[in-house]
Formats: structure tokens, sequence, C-alpha cells
């Protein structure tokens, strides 16, 4: 199976956090998976630090979708390890509250709480859309036109990525100067992110800070996949309004254990993303 | 029908895509929609580029949306177009159209185009700032039952036959087990006894700054090791039960352990017995720096060099272990650790040897020895640590103990049957308390380091060689040697934040230290000319200032350490009569720097120099027997040893290629104002240290890479280094310029074979050679392979051979020496069956040469015969 998809059978499903197929509902078939490599910057206790994560593009036959792959296996990990440690805290039966809320804080450590990237991008070419979804303390989206993460000027380098020949090209995005390396030999105008709109697959990009790069590492194609979406009403938000939504949920743990009603905990991861718009 | 209704359709949206599409003035438009051939349906997601005439120059592109319809839009269009037409559904399509023709429909062939698929699989390393994630799942397979197993296969690091851990060639600095540091440096305790399959991750922790206060002022060049486990072993208790025994001789193999980890308290309890020549004791040793302590390797019993194979096959063991190690979180975030170990061991070895001396214009001297060694020992050994460790305060005291008795007896034949007894026991105690604050930014750091040592030895040799020493009548001499050592050491550091990453440290402290060693003879009546007697001692009063200023960025990260040392020294012989007190200023520069252009690559260059002095046992007056044919002594100099040295690293790693990497080198040059000589009388050997100032030096330098390799589907190490010595050597009384040089090669492979074999290869290989007095001795080489093979027919069942080869080019007769070993291991549910055979061959002797400077060393060692154990494990 492929990594980090849930699949029924001969048949695999990208896309949506929710527990069971049945929460999630299809939104288009899956044909291809770009796996990219994402290099980004982070601070941890006021240094900036390198990370990196794999993220996938699946490319379907009207739009695509991209995501952590690992994000919801991981989720998944923790929720178990929550219920766990419920269970251990409700076996422990009266240890006192504050030694409750220790054993709390002690999960969250083992996890470091970092589950990679939540938020899932839908780009759809019927609707000329590209869609944020998340899921934290709520479902929401943020939906803006394809075209403003399409705007790229051609520039006349060109190199080998992928083991591709690529062709480059430049724009501004969020505030960032990035650069393109995409190729004609795959003819999907498509990329990681939000980006779209050059004439041939986004093989590589990163920006002129090297704040963020994004390049191509693996592809699958698929021959029974399909592209899910959470199958629930999202709230609809401003960019503002998503991205600070996006932020706390990767700088907070939020969890709950039973004892004696509900007992709440928040804590803070030691890592902090730097936005890339 | 259905085709001609779709042209209709995208002729529509086509006309609405002009209008609502802001295209400016004199900007030139081409508009067009895509249809498949067979059945009209819009190509969605087609791309179209248009290029000038000679197909160099993209002057526009644009993307088919939903309904197949396009538009290309450009300041202005040469007169002819060269447009390609791309999609993943149809075959390629290139027109060539004049530039005003406003609008095209085309009708293109379906054909998928195949993309070459590059699979990946899930990282097995991840990288989160400065801590890397090596996933357990990814390294381990079915022959791996210890972590210790699966650490050793991790790329950039690397497992010393020792047990000690390193990464990227620098030893760790601590070992946490979900960030507890439970085992205080014995921490091959867990990685041999903790379950691989309760572990998820192995982290490492570069520049690991174990002080919460320092971190940021701080920056330790070594990392540090943490064990994250599986949430279904975190808090769960779990324990092991093995019970093994085996033949021809009653061969025992016998374990308990039992071990629970928490965030808030963690233990491990230990015990093992074993006469199969495993070295259970081995697992006590502590891998952290220890507090210093002068040599105390005549209170340890050894019975001499030991054969370069495996240990299981010349270790005659009788050993028992039992470690108690607890690890609970009081109030206040203080943690107590509390480590209790104790060890009987029973050792017994054989061998016979041949040494001889060889010096340019004397006959050689041949020395042949057959010597049977056997050893009783115990040790008890605790640490009791309490520690505070926060953000802004730390409180650490850690008080050690370690009590240590031994019994050793040794018949050699040699010139005429020797018996040899040694009685050596120390007992130790030091504390260590550290105490940070910070307060704005300043940072307050008070150490005390207290150690006492006590230790005494018994040797009695039967009959006693030196005739000259003894009236005629007297056949054996007992030596009695006694050693005390009492220090405190005791400072205050400041640290100050200067901003933008500078800060000063300054140290101020003052120390104490008493030594006190004597030897007497038991039946002094016996002697004729030396007493054999000792009386020393040696007091230390000083103080010691350091100023250094650092800096610390995101790249950059530097030191100057400055400090100096003043003795006050005054030395004692109470059988000489000699009294000296002398005051002392040493000096001890160093610098660090450290860069780090990415966080793949560091660079890192240490400079340092100090002055020592030798122990207060190298000013030993009157004669010490340290062996039935050697007897050492001193004219009475202080010894002492100036040492400048700097080194130089690379260290580079990419976590997601999995390629670790690293060359390092050094260079120290020694300046030392006394040197041994050895004066052959008979067999008799007598040893003295003589005022010779003279200086040597070494080069030295280390390649290694480790990779994961996908093709393998294992991970590959190799490792290269080379060493050139200079020094003086002092034999029969002529002095003797030395030079050595080696070069080391080492490689391992780990494959897996399909899911059910696994292949392990290790190969070191090395060369050395001497040269005295420009003479060139002849050079050897020694090669080291062992392949290992680990077959899983069935699930549970491990099938393992282990074949080792050991080759030396000066052995004559026989160079090569093979042993070979087989197990077979059952697992089902909580009980493992493990079916053992060692040395299948029978191999019963093992020959080696060593060389050094004036003597080459050839022994046979006696070793353990083809053996097979069978053991029952139990999980409960």
């Amino acid at each position: 199976m492929a990594i980090g998809a849930t699949a029924e059978g001969d048949t695999i499903f990208w896309g949506g956090i929710k527990k069971s197929i049945e929460q999630r509902v299809v939104v288009d078939s899956a044909q291809y998976g770009v796996f990219y490599r994402f290099s980004h910057k982070a601070l941890h206790e006021g240094d900036t630090v390198s990370m990196t994560d794999t993220m996938l593009l699946v490319l379907g036959s009207y739009g695509s979708l991209f995501l952590d792959p690992y994000y919801r296996e991981r989720v998944q990990k923790w929720q178990k390890s929550s219920l766990a440690l419920a269970r251990k805290a409700n076996g422990a039966g009266d240890l006192p509250l504050e030694e409750m809320l220790e054993l709390s804080k002690a999960s969250d450590n083992y996890l470091d709480g970092n589950h990679g990237d939540p938020v899932q991008i839908y780009k759809d070419i019927k609707t000329h859309s590209v869609t944020s979804v998340l899921v934290y303390k709520g479902d929401v989206e943020c939906t803006q036109d394809i075209s403003s993460y399409s705007s790229w000027i051609l520039s006349e380098d060109t190199a080998m990525v992928f083991n591709y020949p690529c062709l480059t090209a430049t724009g501004l995005f969020g505030g960032r100067n990035y650069k393109a390396w995409f190729t004609t030999e795959i003819p999907i105008s498509d990329g990681p992110w939000k980006w779209s709109g050059l004439p041939g697959l986004i093989l590589k990009v990163e920006d002129e800070n090297n704040c963020f790069c994004f390049e191509a590492i693996g592809l699958e194609w698929y021959q029974h996949a399909y592209i899910l979406k959470d199958n629930v009403d999202y709230e609809s938000c401003s960019l503002e309004q998503f991205n600070k939504m996006a932020e706390k949920s990767r700088s907070e743990n939020f969890g709950c254990f039973m004892h004696d009603g509900l007992i709440y905990w928040l804590t803070v991861k030691p890592y902090k993303y730097l936005l890339m718009e | 029908m259905r085709a001609a209704w779709s042209r209709i359709r995208s002729s529509l949206l086509l006309v609405t895509l002009l209008l609502s599409s802001s295209i400016l003035p004199g900007q030139q438009v081409l508009t067009g929609s895509l249809h498949f051939e067979s059945d009209g349906e819009p190509v969605v997601g087609a791309t179209i580029t248009a290029h000038s005439p000679d197909e160099q120059r993209m002057v526009a592109f644009t993307t088919t949306d939903a309904e197949g319809t396009f538009m290309l839009k450009s300041e202005a269009f040469p007169d002819t177009l060269f447009l390609s037409i791309r999609s993943i559904m149809t075959a390629d399509t290139t027109l060539t159209l004049p530039a005003d023709i406003g609008h095209i429909d085309l009708s293109l062939r379906g054909k998928v185009v195949s993309l070459k698929q590059v699979t990946i699989k899930a990282p097995s390393v991840r990288q989160e700032g400065d801590t890397l994630n090596y996933y357990v799942s990814a390294f381990a397979d079915s022959s791996d039952r210890t972590i210790g197993d699966v650490i050793r296969k991790l790329p950039g690091v690397q497992v010393l036959p020792s047990g000690k851990i390193l990464y990227q060639n620098k030893e760790i600095s601590r070992f946490y087990i979900e960030g507890l540091d439970l085992l205080q440096g014995k921490y091959g305790v867990a990685t041999n006894n903790l379950d691989a399959s309760k572990v998820s991750t192995i982290q490492i922790l570069e520049n690991h700054q174990p002080i919460k206060v320092l971190k940021g002022m701080e920056v330790p060049e070594n990392a540090a090791i943490n064990l994250k486990l599986k949430e279904s072993a975190r808090g769960a208790f779990f324990a092991t039960v093995q019970i093994g025994a085996g033949a021809p001789s009653f061969l025992l193999s016998n374990e308990l352990v039992g071990m629970r980890f928490t965030h808030t308290q963690q233990n491990l309890i230990m015990y093992k017995g074993d006469n199969t020549g495993r070295d259970i004791a081995d697992e006590l040793t502590s891998f952290y720096n220890n507090p210093r302590v002068s040599d105390l390797s005549m209170f340890q019993p050894s019975s001499g060099s030991v054969p370069p194979v495996n240990k299981q096959h010349y270790l005659f063991n009788n050993s028992h272990v039992v470690s108690v190690n607890d690890l609970r979180m009081l109030r206040n975030e203080h943690t107590l650790t509390s480590n209790l170990s104790y060890v009987f061991d029973e050792d017994s070895s054989e061998k016979y040897s041949r040494q001889a001396f060889l010096v340019e214009g004397d006959a050689p001297l041949v020395i042949e020895e057959n010597t049977s060694f056997r050893s009783t020992g115990q040790e008890l050994s605790g640490t009791f640590t309490v520690e505070k460790n926060v953000e802004d305060f730390f409180l650490c005291n850690r008080l050690t103990f370690s009590a240590k008795s031994t019994r050793t007896r040794q018949e050699i034949q040699t010139l005429v049957p020797v018996t040899q007894y040694a009685i050596p026991g120390v007992v130790r105690v030091d504390d260590r308390l550290e105490y940070l604050q910070k307060k704005d930014n300043r940072t307050h750091r008070v150490q005390s380091d207290f150690s006492f040592v006590s230790a005494c030895r018994t040797l009695s040799v039967d009959p006693f060689l030196y005739e000259s020493f003894i009236s005629a009548d007297s056949a054996s001499v007992r030596q009695s040697l006694s050693y005390r050592q009492v220090k405190e050491d005791l400072h205050y550091r400041q640290y100050l934040d200067m901003g933008k990453g500078w800060y000063v440290g300054y140290k101020i402290g003052a120390f104490f230290s008493h030594f006190h060693v004597g030897s007497e003879m038991d039946n002094s009546s016996a002697l004729s000319i030396d007493s054999l007697t000792n009386s020393l001692q040696r007091n230390i009063l000083g103080i010691n200032v350091e100023v250094g200023p650092g800096y610390q960025s995101k790249k950059i990260a530097m030191g100057l350490l400055m400090p100096f040392d003043v003795w006050l020294m005054q030395r004692r012989n109470d059988v000489t009569g000699f009294k000296n007190d002398k005051v002392y200023v040493l000096p001890r520069p160093a610098f660090y720097g450290e860069y780090r252009p990415s966080q793949r690559l560091t660079y890192r260059l240490d400079i340092s120099q100090s002055r020592q002095f030798a122990s207060i046992f190298q000013e030993m007056t009157g004669y010490l027997l340290t062996s039935y044919r050697n007897i050492q002594r001193s004219e009475g100099a202080l010894p002492e040893t100036t040492r400048t040295s700097a080194g130089f690293g690379i260290y580079y790693k990419n976590p997601f290629s999995t390629l670790f990497t690293s060359l390092s080198g050094s260079y120290s040059f020694f300046w030392r104002n006394v040197l041994n000589s050895m004066i052959y009388n008979g067999i008799a050997c007598r040893s003295f240290a003589i005022s010779y100032p003279h200086h040597a030096d070494k080069w030295q330098t280390e390649f290694q890479v480790g990779k994961e390799v996908e093709s393998l589907h294992g991970v590959a190490k190799l490792s290269c280094g080379y060493s050139k010595e200079r020094s003086l050597a002092l034999y029969q009384e002529k002095v003797s310029d030395c030079q050595s040089q080696a070069f080391t090669f080492s490689s391992s492979l780990n494959t897996k074979i399909g899911r059910y074999a696994v292949v392990n290869y290790t190969a070191s290989y090395k060369y050395a050679q001497y040269k005295v007095r420009q003479m060139a001795m002849t050079p050897f080489h020694y090669l080291d392979e062992s392949l290992s093979a680990a077959y899983n027919p069935v699930k549970g069942l491990t099938i393992t051979a282990v074949v080792n080869h050991y080759y030396h080019s000066f052995i004559e007769d026989n160079p090569s020496k093979y042993f070979a070993n087989v197990g077979v291991k059952y697992k089902r549910k909580r009980m493992e069956y493990l079916f053992d055979w060692t040395n299948i061959s029978g191999t019963n002797r093992f020959a080696t040469i060593t060389y050094n400077e004036v003597s080459n060393y050839y022994e046979v060692y006696h070793l353990r015969p083809s053996e097979v154990l069978f053991r029952i494990r139990i999980s409960l």
C-alpha cells in the first residue's frame, strides 16, 4: 500500500482525516502521486532550525490534493496514545489532579506533538479554485482563486531535476520570491502547495531566502485510487484567519481525558513554524 | 451529436471567457478548445505552449480548463506560431499556424502517457532541528534482539568493542531513556537488555547541552542518545527470565531482567550468571567522563594481553552480576537516581609466550613462558544522584562509591617455575556537587569535586629472581603497596551574556590534593641491597583562574579558554629524606571553533596546550615489584609532559539520504623530561626513569562514511585511518629513535535478502610498521573478518551462522584461523528457545604477534573448546 494512504482491498484513498471511509466523500479519482521533500525552517527556543518533511501531491482528473501523507497516521497514533493515557489515568484512580496533569504533559513529550502539516490543499480545475482545509477545534476551509498561485514569469535557466529536463520560472507569492523548476515532459499543470499554472509539472520550488524548498523525490501511478475530503460542513474563513488557526494547530497540543468529569490540557509545542504566506 | 454539442458548449464558454478575461489593449489572443477524437469529451488540464518559429523561445503558455478550452495571451506574437499541445491523456500534438488565426478547435487522439515510477519508502531518519530520529522499524531485523543490536547498524553511529557509542566519530555524552538518565553512563545495561521491539525511535540529540541553564552558552561537541519507547512499552513492567545449560563442561547462562520506564519513575533490575565466556561484567562499565584519578592500573588484576578474537572464545569465566537502578521524580522537579551493582568474577587463562628483544649490535634476548592465571574478584559499587535541571537553575549532587577486592594466582613455567600471588583492593568515594543559577544576563556556577581513594596490593613471588637483591637462602619475597589519595576541588564560574551571541566565562577556584604511596617488604631481612621500600607524599595546594570569551550564532560557535593553575607542590620522600616545595604556574590555553554553513555540514577546529605531571608512582626511588620479572624505580625526578595539539574535523550528515560522513585529523607534540629505561639481566628486567628531556609527536587522521543503501536493503559503513608516531626509547642504556606508522581500514555491510534472510559482513584490516634507528622492521598485515547470516524459514524461527576469519602475516605456520558458530532461535508468544553451538571446529589455540619499539611478542592462547548451550528465555 502507498505510504500514508488508507485502503479497502485494492482501492486506496487519499485525503481527509476522519477515521472511517464513510465519514469521507470522493471528490476525484487519483491518477498519480508525486512525493516532494519539503525542507523548511522553524524556530526552536529562539533559534532557526531546519526541518525536513515528505509531502505528497495526488493528481486527479479535475484537480489535485496536496498533503502531508503521514499526518493522518501520526494523529491516529497520538489519539491512541491519548486514549491509553486516559485509561492509565483512570486506572490510577485517586491520583491527585496535579499529577494527572503532569501525566498529560508527559504524553505530549512522548510524541513531541509534531504530527506534521495538518493542512490539506485541494485544487479544482472546474471551479478554478484552491481550497485549504484544516480540522482544528472545528472544520474550516479557505477558498482562493487558483490564479493567485499561477502567475509565473519564465526565465532562461534550465536544469535536470528528478532526472527530468526542467525549465524555470519565477513568481512572487505571499511576499516571497520563488523560483520553480518545471518539466514539459510531464504535461500536468500542477505543483506542490498551491502552485500551478506552468506548462508542465513543477518538480522543485524554492524561495530566494532558502526558507522553503520543495523537491520531487518520488512518483507513483495509481489504478484504483481516489481523492477524498471529509464529509463535513466546513466553515469558510479568510486566509488570515485560516493561517492563524493553522499556526495554532501546529504550535499547540490540545487533548483531554476523563477523570471525575472532563479535564482539558493545552501545551505549547517546542517548534514554531514559519508561514508561507 | 455529442461531439457537436460539446463544440457549441465550448464556443459559448469561449465567448464568456473572452468577455470575462482581462485582455489588455494591444494584447494578442489565441483561443481554442481541445476534445478527444474518440468521444468528443473535453481534454482537461492539457498544456499549450506557443513558441517562436525556431521552437526555441516560449512566448506564451496556458492550460485547458474543465471544458477543454484555453486562451493564450501575449504582448506580441511572432507572425507564425509553433504550438505544442501536451496532455497526460493524449498524444503530443504540434502545429504551426499564423498568429492572427484567433481561434482553433482540435480533436486529439487519446493516448495515456506512461511515467516511470519512482517509489519511495517511509524515511528511516527524520531531522527536527538538532534532533535526528532513527525509526527502529526501518533498521531492525529478525536477528536483532536488543536495542544495542539496532544502534550498531545506524548510519553515523559506531559502537566500539567496549560497548562505547560514538556518533560522527565522537563519543556520546549522555544516554537517556524517555529523556531521563537512569543508568548514569552504564548504558551497556540498556543496550544489552532492552528489547528492540519496545523502542519506537532512537534519537540523536546533536550538540547536546545536558544543563538547561547553559543552553546557548556552552555548545558541547558531543551528542546524546535518547530512546523513545513505543506507547505499549511506556509505563509497562516487562521482564525476561533466562535459564541456560550447556556442555561439555557444566555451562550455565542465567538471567533475570526487569524494567519499567515512565516519565516520572524508571527502574531496571538485572541479575546475570554466566560461565560460557560471555563477559557480563562489561555491561556495568560507565562511559561518562568520570572524575580524574591517578592511574590505578597497579591495583587491577591482569593476566596480560588478550587475543584479538571474540571474547567468548578465550574467556574462562564464572561471573555473577547484580544491577539495581532506580530513578524517581521528587517534588519540585528534583530527580533522585540510585544505581547499585555487585560483581563476582572468577577468571582463568593459560598461554605460552615468547618475547624477543631486538637491539642493533646486541644478541637478541628471548624469554619463553608458560603462564597459568587464576583470579577471583568482587566489586560493590553505587551512585546516588540528586538533580534539579530547569531553565534558570541547576543543582546536582552525585555520590559514587566502589569497593573492589581481587585475588590472583599466576604460575609461570620459565627457566625456573615461579608462582606469583597478588591481592589488590581499591576503595573509592567521589562526590560532585554542581550548582548553577541564572539571573538576568549572568549565570553563576559553583562546583565541588571531592575524591577519596585508598588502595593496597600485596604481591608475593616465589622464588624471587633478582638474586643480587636478596640473601642466598631466601627464596620468596612479598611486597605490600599502599596508596591513598584525597582531593578537593572547589571553583566558582560566572558566565556573562554580552549580547549578540557573545559571552564571557570567568572561573576562579582552589584545590587541594594529598597523595601518599608506600611499599615495604614483609621479610625485609632477606634483602641485601635495596630495601624495596618507599614512602612518598605529595601535597598540592593550588588556585586556578580562567577567563574565556566565547561567541555563538546560528552558524558559528567559538571559544577561547585561557586557564592557568598556580600550584604549590610539596614532595616528600621519607626513605631518602628528600623534601621539595616548589611553585608551578601551569597555563592550559585552548581554542575551539565550529562553523556550520548549513544544517548538514560542520567544520571544527581545536587547539590546546597543557602541562601535566606524572603520578606519584613514577617518583618511587625504591624498587617496586610489578611482576615476578619486573621491578621499577625512578631517579626521583618529577616526570612532566607538555602536550600541544591541534585537531580538525569535517562532519557531514544528510538524514534524508542517510549519508553520514566525517573526516578528522590531529597533530600532537609532546615534550617530556624523563625517559623510561629497561635493563635486562637474564629474564629479570629493571626499569627506571631517568632525566632525559626529549620530544615526540603523533599524526592521526580518520575518515568515516555510513549510508543506508536501498538497493541492498541495508546499511553500509566504511572507515579508514592513518597514524604516525615518532618517539625515543631507551633499552640496555642505548637511546633509539623510533618511528611507527599504521594504516587501518574497516567496513561493514548489513543487508536484508528478501523477507527471510539477513547477512552482515564486517572486516577490519591493519598495516603497521616500526622503524628503530632508521632500520625498518618487517611490516605486518592483520585482517579480521566476520560473516554472519540469519535465516527465517518460518515465522518465529531464526537460524544464524557466523564465521570469523583472522589473518596475521607474521604467523608463519598458519596465518589464518577460522571460527564458526551456529545458533537456532525459536520464538513463540512469550517463550524463546535458543540453541548455540560455538567454535564448531574446536580450534583450541590462537597465536598473535605484537610489536613495540624494542621487542616482539609471540603469544599462543588456550581457547575454549567446542561448546553447546541451550537457553530458554521467557518474557513476563
